[in-house]
């Protein structure tokens, strides 16, 4: 286990805080559990009992039909008992699991969002689903643990009552068996972690196969990414039958033992049971001792599955851990309400905290570069003011989505910092968002819902509202050619509308919420001459706001009060554009191929 | 009766072919282990027998000792079983996961953008993993204690014929019950897989969505969602979970009956003086060894049941047929020319049945040609390009190249020589090199550098810690959107189609960049037919023509020389406007 942080919690006290969400579930479930498994206790003396009164040697003198119907009756009882059980059983998996779960995928969104994981959708997607799993088994398995370990303690002490010498030779294989399970660990923890990887890369070349389905199709690339499927199933299979010679031969091991135990017991009591001294030992004593030794070997059985799981949690919670991107621990299991029964609150807006309407907005010495490639910006010193209209331009990878991205806190400043009339603003992240900020991205999302709802994300918009960031973003002309209007299902991803209808949509959600700034990353992209003109235009209709734009399209540029332009990840100048094509060669030649040949058919 | 056994073996009966002598094997260890299973309570009734009859000590412990050599032996027999069955599975379920995906990559894009990625992986690798355990599970608990059944049945009546119909009904009922508890259970378990995978494409899609929930301030509205979803799902996992427990109440109940019954019957032979004690116990021992078998198949129930869930499901999808196919197909001819001409003949089109995106459209465009497509958003450029890669197929008319139907085409040589570039280009988690060639390991470093160094991409690759071979992720992190973009061109290249179509290609791109890439642009579409969807007038100044939609007519096609100087043309409007635009 790798310690991310010296305030992490250990794999035990994780499971612990677990335990403790639903303390009183929780405690009926091991409750029931412990029931379960020691209700067994009994028909094993009955048993006992009826083969002592079969050879004559009964001690509790009931008669046959008796203990025919107390078995009979035990055995009913044991079946209500597993009932109960997993009636806590079922609620409590899904509770606890659901914690985690929530857990992770929120504390994604406290991360800088374009960087709020580390590693693939898919990796993360298999993280939240199935990890949380592999803890909600353990959880389990410690209530059947549990209630083992007290059937076991109670049989040792009927069987060492009814012959000590028997018991211990019953009893100590077993200790054995525990302790090499316990040597085997290491060895399967990595078989475990190594199938872990390899399910993951399958879930992730699948993923990766259908987000990119036309791209696939169009380059008829379908069957050699089914090779590259096929090649990443076999790795897996290796693992997963490696994986599986290690857990067989263990619970072989365990199997043993009951053999191996019942075996040595008909050793000894070979002398014991011979006619002569048959009191001693009964057939009904053999009967108990073979009844008590299989149900003991469970133990060991559910003892082994406990030790594997307790493996794949451990990987698991590392795994989420992993997700965390250095916070503690912790944070998968904070407890909160997860209501399920209940009726479900209004989501609340998220917290802003105060601050005065924009009048100036200052970086000082920005710099954010990427962990492994060292690309980014450095040392941006940039101010906008109230109402202006500023465009951010230059050259592909000179780092302008780079530069909008850490002013948001979507990424994560490696230095410098951001004031707002000002004031330093503490965490750009949570405080850039409506009505301080709003934002569109160069790639936005769309989520597979209708239009109105990708709209409106929960914000509370009227609907005059809505048609107005419609007309904003000059959507509505798509929209009337929509069967559904808004109630359009925009598809997976949004995939059902165009490019520039995504575009578009995106910037309708970003109209939606009134804000002080306005902020596109290359909104024009998708977008024809005309449409992109009637969208600057009608910014105009937005009174006092102050927009930040990334693009290097002439509309944009020509619109703009005020030209940042970046190169190298460096501002390299700044000023209007009739200043700056006067002045500088870098803004000269972006310009040009903009110009291009059109002034002149 | 519906036990899914019939159609697990149906579904996977090719892939299990291959594995015949594997799975001859696997049967024969578990036969065997069933055999050494119900001999060893025999030995322990000799035993017991020959210990009351006062029996030699000697060979009282030989007895003792057979019985611990024979359980070692079905030990290591229970290993080896386990072991082939999770390879046999696991190969044979790749193997059925490789066609399974293949056949859904070959679906119309209508099913992909109505099915997410992640519930198309729930399919995949979710339903078919269930497959692969209910392999392993099935065949050797399922089959394995069925055969260990009737092995015990068989044993008891050697014994008395009356104990053995006793025990032989109890267990048929106790199955029978099963069966019935599982058919009523099916459909509850598969409202439970629905809520799962609707939860997971949830989380899916969001995951991919961060940067945009963060900025708009939509955190907890998304974390509302999900507990909308959760609270949705929570009784539809109750009552999944009811199932199981009905399924497990009933099985140790009808246990209860039994081992009852079997004490009952072997008590009442004793007191008759028909059986000895050790018969009464070895008919105790059997019982008690049908336990074990009864319980796994009854824990074996749920996977059961989730298992033909899956095995629906998979057959669902597999049942699903593309509508865009070879059906009219012919061997291709090999004299198609290296640029071919386009046509569209009245070609009408709709995603929906109702709502027609392109309307008779009809234009041709000679081969070697290049055209430049203007029109508005939504105007109907980028479905002209999907009906060119075959990725829909027009409601009316036909499109032809080089003078043929494209139907006529088998789909994998069309789009080798029709080649796209989209605006969203796809990364894989992989090198360099497998993301340029699309995993096509035959093309050669050479033929890769010489793509990349066309597109100007040389001095990035220099730049990159392991050249080709450094990793890419598949989110694009670590490489910029123009770089993707050129990448996207550096894979038209390799491909070498006759037919190239750029779909809002170079619109990521800064100016300066796009400029290096008007270089590489003008070698791609040389000698070949060339579309270039375009918003920006400057990008088609090199096209031979021009047509502009509206929605989805044809406004204008023509030369592009002879628009430009025709004052009443649209193209010429649109040249003014945005020289006015320039000169605002």
């Amino acid at each position: 286990m790798t310690a991310t942080s010296p305030r992490s919690l250990s794999t035990a006290q994780l499971i612990w805080r677990l335990m403790g969400y639903r303390p009183w579930l929780y405690s009926g479930n091991v409750l029931a559990w412990s029931t379960v498994h020691m209700v067994p206790l009994l028909p094993g003396l009955l048993n006992r009992e009826f083969f002592n009164t079969l050879t004559g040697n009964a001690t509790m003198g009931l008669s046959l039909n008796t203990l025919l119907l107390g078995t009979f009756a035990l055995a009913c009882l044991t079946a209500i008992t597993e009932l109960l059980g997993a009636l806590v059983d079922i609620p409590h998996r899904f509770v606890t699991g659901h914690l985690l779960r929530r857990n992770v995928f929120g504390h994604i969104f406290t991360r800088p969002g374009a960087r709020a994981i580390e590693g693939s959708v898919g990796d993360v997607f298999n993280i939240i689903r199935d990890d949380a799993r592999t803890v909600e088994d353990l959880l389990s398995w410690v209530c059947d643990v549990s209630g083992q370990i007290l059937f076991s303690i109670v049989a040792l002490i009927i069987l060492l009552s009814i012959n000590a010498r028997m018991a211990l030779l019953v009893f100590v294989p077993m200790i054995l068996v525990v302790w090499v399970a316990q040597r085997a660990n290491d060895r399967i923890y990595r078989a475990n972690e190594v199938k872990r990887n390899a399910d993951a890369s399958v879930s992730d070349a699948l993923n990766e196969m259908f987000e990119g389905v036309l791209g696939v199709k169009v380059a008829g690339g379908e069957a050699r990414l089914v090779r590259r499927l096929a090649a990443l199933s076999e790795t897996r299979k290796r693992a997963a039958v490696r994986a599986s010679i290690l857990n067989s031969l263990l619970q072989s091991l365990f199997g043993n033992t009951v053999q191996v135990g019942t075996g040595l017991l008909l050793l000894v009591a070979a002398s014991l049971m011979q006619a002569g001294t048959s009191a001693s030992f009964t057939v009904g004593d053999f009967a108990l001792f073979v009844y008590y030794l299989g149900f003991v070997s469970n133990l060991t059985v559910f003892w082994g599955r406990l030790i594997v799981t307790v493996q794949q949690s451990s990987v698991a919670l590392d795994r989420m851990d992993g997700l965390l991107q250095g916070a503690p621990n912790s944070v998968l299991v904070r407890y909160r309400p997860l209501p399920l029964r209940h009726a479900l609150a209004a989501a609340v807006p998220d917290y802003i905290g105060e601050s005065a309407p924009l009048a100036h907005l200052e970086t000082r010495k920005l710099t954010c570069v990427h962990p492994s490639t060292g690309q980014g910006v450095r040392d941006i010193n940039l101010t906008i003011r109230r109402g202006e209209y500023v465009v951010i331009t230059g050259r592909i990878g000179s780092g302008k989505s780079t530069l909008v991205r850490a002013m948001l806190g979507l990424l994560p400043l490696t230095a410098g910092e951001i004031l707002w009339n000002d004031k330093p603003v503490g965490d750009p992240a949570t405080f850039f968002v409506p009505p301080r900020c709003a934002y569109t991205p160069q790639t936005p999302r769309l989520f597979s819902q209708s239009l109105e709802d990708n709209i409106r994300l929960g914000a509370a918009v009227s609907d005059e509202k809505l048609r107005s960031a419609v007309r904003q973003a000059v959507l509505e002309d798509d929209l009337a050619g929509m069967e559904h209007g808004l109630t359009t299902r925009v598809g997976v991803r949004g995939v059902k509308l165009s490019g520039g209808q995504q575009q578009r949509a995106a910037a309708a959600r970003m109209f939606a919420r009134s804000a002080d700034l306005y902020v596109f990353d290359d909104l024009s992209s998708a977008l024809d001459v005309l449409t992109e003109q009637r969208l600057w235009q009608r910014l105009g209709d937005l009174q006092g706001a102050t927009f930040l734009v990334v693009s290097h399209r002439r509309a944009a540029l020509q619109r703009a009060d005020r030209i940042i332009l970046l190169k190298d990840g460096m501002l390299h100048a700044e000023g209007t554009l009739s200043e700056l094509l006067a002045q500088n060669d870098e803004m000269r030649a972006i310009w040009r191929t903009e110009d291009g040949e059109a002034n002149n058919p | 009766m519906n036990i899914p056994l019939g159609d697990y073996l149906k579904l996977l009966r090719g892939y299990l072919r291959n594995e015949r002598g594997r799975v001859a094997l696997l049967a024969l260890l578990i036969i065997l282990g069933i055999f050494f299973e119900i001999a060893n309570p025999q030995l322990v009734r000799l035993f017991i027998d020959e210990a009351q009859a006062d029996a030699d000590y000697a060979r009282l412990v030989g007895l003792a000792a057979t019985f611990v050599g024979l359980a070692m032996v079905r030990q290591i027999m229970a290993v080896g079983a386990a072991v082939l069955g999770e390879s046999v599975g696991w190969t044979a379920t790749n193997a059925l996961r490789g066609d399974l995906a293949a056949h859904v990559l070959g679906l119309d894009m209508a099913f992909h953008n109505s099915t997410s990625p992640g519930a198309l992986n729930e399919r995949i690798d979710g339903d078919v993993t269930n497959l692969a355990t209910f392999f392993t599970q099935m065949v050797i608990k399922v089959i394995g204690n069925g055969l260990l059944m009737i092995g015990v049945l068989i044993a008891v009546a050697r014994v008395d014929a009356r104990v053995g119909l006793a025990i032989g009904a109890f267990a048929l009922i106790t199955i029978a019950v099963l069966v019935r508890v599982r058919t009523w259970g099916i459909p509850y378990q598969v409202a439970n897989r629905a809520r799962s995978a609707e939860f997971a494409g949830f989380i899916g899609e969001r995951l991919s969505g961060t940067e945009d929930i963060r900025a708009l301030g939509a955190v907890n509205h998304t974390m509302w969602q999900l507990d909308t979803l959760l609270r949705a799902w929570y009784p539809h996992n109750w009552r999944s979970g009811m199932v199981w427990l009905v399924t497990f109440f009933v099985t140790v109940l009808m246990f209860a009956v039994g081992i009852t019954v079997a004490l009952w019957v072997g008590s009442s032979l004793w007191q008759a003086g028909l059986i000895s004690i050790g018969t009464v116990y070895l008919i105790f021992s059997y019982t008690e060894m049908l336990r074990r078998p009864v319980n796994e198949i009854r824990q074996q129930v749920e996977d059961l049941q989730r298992a033909s869930a899956s095995i629906t499901r998979v057959r669902d999808l597999f049942a699903l047929k593309p509508a865009i196919n070879d059906d009219q197909a012919r061997p291709p001819g090999p004299s198609v020319p290296s640029a071919p001409t386009v046509a569209f003949c009245n070609v009408t089109f709709a995603y929906e049945d109702d709502a027609p995106v392109l309307h008779d459209v009809s234009f041709e465009l000679p081969g070697g040609a290049t055209l430049g497509l203007l029109g508005r958003t939504g105007s109907g450029k980028t479905t002209v390009a999907r009906l060119l890669t075959r990725l829909y197929e027009p409601k009316l008319g036909d499109i032809l190249l080089a003078g043929d139907s494209m139907r006529h085409l088998p789909l994998t040589v069309l789009r080798q020589r029709v080649g796209l570039v989209t605006q969203d280009v796809q990364l894989f988690n992989a090198s360099v090199r497998e993301n340029v060639t699309l995993f096509d390991d035959r093309i050669s470093d050479d033929a890769i550098m010489g793509g990349l160094s066309g597109l100007e991409l040389g001095e990035w690759l220099t730049r990159l810690p392991d050249g080709l071979e450094t990793r890419l992720k598949s989110g694009g992190a670590g490489i910029s959107a123009g770089e993707a973009q050129l990448l996207a061109f550096a894979r038209m290249f390799l491909r070498a189609p006759g037919l190239v179509i750029l779909d809002e290609a170079s619109s990521r791109l800064d100016p300066a960049t796009e400029r290096l890439l008007d270089v590489a642009t003008a070698r791609l579409l040389q000698n070949r037919t060339g579309i270039i969807i375009a918003h920006r007038l400057a990008t088609v100044q090199r096209c031979d023509y021009i047509l502009i939609l509206d929605h989805g007519r044809v406004l204008e096609f023509g030369r592009r020389l002879d628009l430009a100087l025709n004052p009443a043309s649209n193209f010429y409007s649109l040249l003014r406007a945005d020289l006015h635009e320039v000169l605002a």
